[in-house]
């Protein structure tokens, strides 16, 4: 059954198989994006709840002229910015680097993330900073393009960019010192 | 799988197996709690608007009949006195 002959069964009759099945069909995934903004479990449960009260008390305003995930996980990042910024960790994240000019560094390749092993990218993310590893989990874990996360984080295209390619480095960086010699 | 993807499946996971049901129960009580809040504005709200209107010197908004006392209320609907014996010469 799609989405939106579930919302349209909910609204009639509030029917509570249609509550469980849209319930089902995102809740873990609305959780673990929960998870990569928000980084505490009991956090991203907390915001797990409220976003699926949202939704469900806002499912008549939905309109169907996008999908139903991408208003989902709308709803999901917003709630979770609304979050960091009331907790103050906002500032790490909305900080600005925006005027500043590129490195001319060479960019490292997206390969040399993702073909780490689970527990070296544990200990790699452990050592970044709250805003660098949120940015790599948007981008690597939940596929966010960056436009989007530019839009989520109030930045603009280029300096979301250029903060990518930072920790990008500082990642690799950081891998390398650790488990570059053990495996020499 | 990359380690970022394995990342996701894990989340999934410890959902599934340790969180699904109970957030799931919490979100239905937040909505059952919402809905019966919303029923009783909804069922109150326009009238009690209604009263403070009224009370502070408006007209009534609704259509609705309000009940008040009448100086000559009883049970009697035609207002007359009850029949009293009737006379011997009349009786048949």
């Amino acid at each position: 059954m799609e989405d939106m002959d579930l919302i349209r069964a909910y609204r009639e009759r509030k029917h509570a198989l249609c509550f469980q099945l849209l319930y089902d069909r995102y809740a873990g995934r609305i959780y673990s994006k929960a998870m990569t903004m928000l980084h505490r479990e009991s956090e991203a449960e907390d915001a797990t709840q409220e976003i699926f009260t949202k939704v469900f008390l806002n499912l008549d305003k939905f309109e169907g002229q996008s999908k139903f995930s991408t208003w989902v996980y709308s709803i999901t990042y917003n709630l979770c910015i609304d979050r960091i910024r009331k907790n103050k960790r906002g500032r790490d994240l909305f900080a600005g680097e925006v005027d500043e000019a590129p490195d001319p560094v060479e960019e490292v390749p997206d390969e040399a993330l993702l073909s780490m092993q689970l527990s070296e990218l544990r200990y790699v993310l452990g050592q970044l900073t709250e805003a660098e590893r949120t940015l790599l989990l948007l981008k690597y874990k939940d596929g966010v393009k960056i436009k989007a996360i530019a839009h989520l984080l109030g930045k603009n295209e280029s300096a979301v960019k250029m903060q990518l390619k930072r920790t990008k480095e500082k990642a690799k960086r950081l891998h390398d010192r650790r488990f570059a010699s053990v495996a020499s | 799988m990359n380690a970022f993807l394995q990342l996701q499946d894990q989340d999934l996971q410890s959902f599934s197996t340790e969180r699904q049901h109970s957030i799931r129960q919490r979100v239905e009580r937040s909505l059952r709690s919402a809905e019966h809040l919303a029923s009783i504005i909804e069922l109150f709200g326009p009238v009690l608007a209604d009263t403070l209107n009224v009370m502070s010197g408006g007209d009534t908004l609704r259509e609705m009949e309000y009940l008040s006392l009448q100086e000559s209320g009883d049970d009697d609907p035609f207002g007359q006195p009850p029949p009293g014996p009737v006379p011997a010469a009349d009786l048949p």
